[in-house]
């Protein structure tokens, strides 16, 4: 091969390299974009628990699951993915207010999602998953598992019910239900 | 069962021709290659990143805040 043919090839793969680099940049800052101004960041609590008894103890046990506003008016959803249902499988939310969900697994791993929402995440057992969001849209939201947990996985699945603001009437013990609408 | 006798691949190599003639097309194949390789990687490696930033701009950022 010529030497200036050579040079040329060399010259393109030069160029290739700088426009990888250049994209692989621009995606890194609209990810820090993203996360900096609009605050969209991956889940990253650590928290552990205990999964064969998270039932029996703390804020996981029965009576404690579901919505509640809580000190400082904060919204705090606690659900358990359970082979193959989510406990309880419906939770009330307000829209336009920020809303804690926190999760936890007595037996395999587990996923959510929230369709039409960013909030995403495993549900590992000894952990709790949580996640901070603000639901813009009222409805019914579908919160189904995507993490394949067996040969029930695809009947596991929750509705979020998010609510106007005004509509949104915890009872006098902070909780609201689904049911109770 | 009887092994058949492998054929002599040397009967199939074409015969060697004139370099100086081969040398010219490679050269202007060379010439060419570089330039259609950067077009279809720009065309593909761009409508990717297209579908990306749309992604980004008109469904992730959109659905708001989480952490």
């Amino acid at each position: 091969m010529r030497a200036d043919t050579e040079q040329e090839i060399l010259k393109t793969e030069l160029w290739w390299t700088a426009l990888v680099i250049a994209i692989v940049t621009a995606i890194m800052l609209a990810i820090i974009y993203a996360g900096v101004v609009h605050h969209i960041n991956p889940p990253s609590n650590i928290e552990t628990i205990d999964p064969k008894t998270l039932h029996l103890t703390g804020e996981f046990t029965e009576s404690n699951l579901g919505t509640r506003v809580e000190a400082g008016d904060q919204v705090t959803s606690r659900v358990v993915a359970t082979q193959f249902a989510f406990q309880p499988q419906c939770i009330v939310v307000p829209s336009n207010r920020t809303v804690t969900l926190r999760f936890a697994t007595p037996d395999v791993i587990h996923g959510i999602l929230v369709t039409g929402t960013n909030v995403n995440t495993m549900i590992i057992p000894g952990y709790v998953s949580q996640v901070h969001t603000v639901f813009t849209k009222t409805g019914d939201l579908l919160m189904p598992c995507h993490e394949f947990c067996g040969l029930g996985h695809s009947q596991m699945w929750a509705t979020v019910r998010v609510v106007p603001e005004d509509q949104f009437r915890p009872g006098p013990d902070g909780r609201a239900s689904c049911d109770a609408r | 069962m009887a092994l058949t006798p492998h054929p002599d691949l040397s009967s199939q190599v074409p015969p060697r021709t004139d370099d100086a003639i081969d040398d010219a097309a490679l050269e202007r194949v060379m010439r060419e290659v570089p330039s259609g390789a950067l077009a279809l990687s720009l065309l593909t490696v761009g409508l990717l990143l297209l579908a990306w930033f749309l992604m980004y701009a008109f469904v992730f950022l959109p659905r708001g805040m989480v952490g």
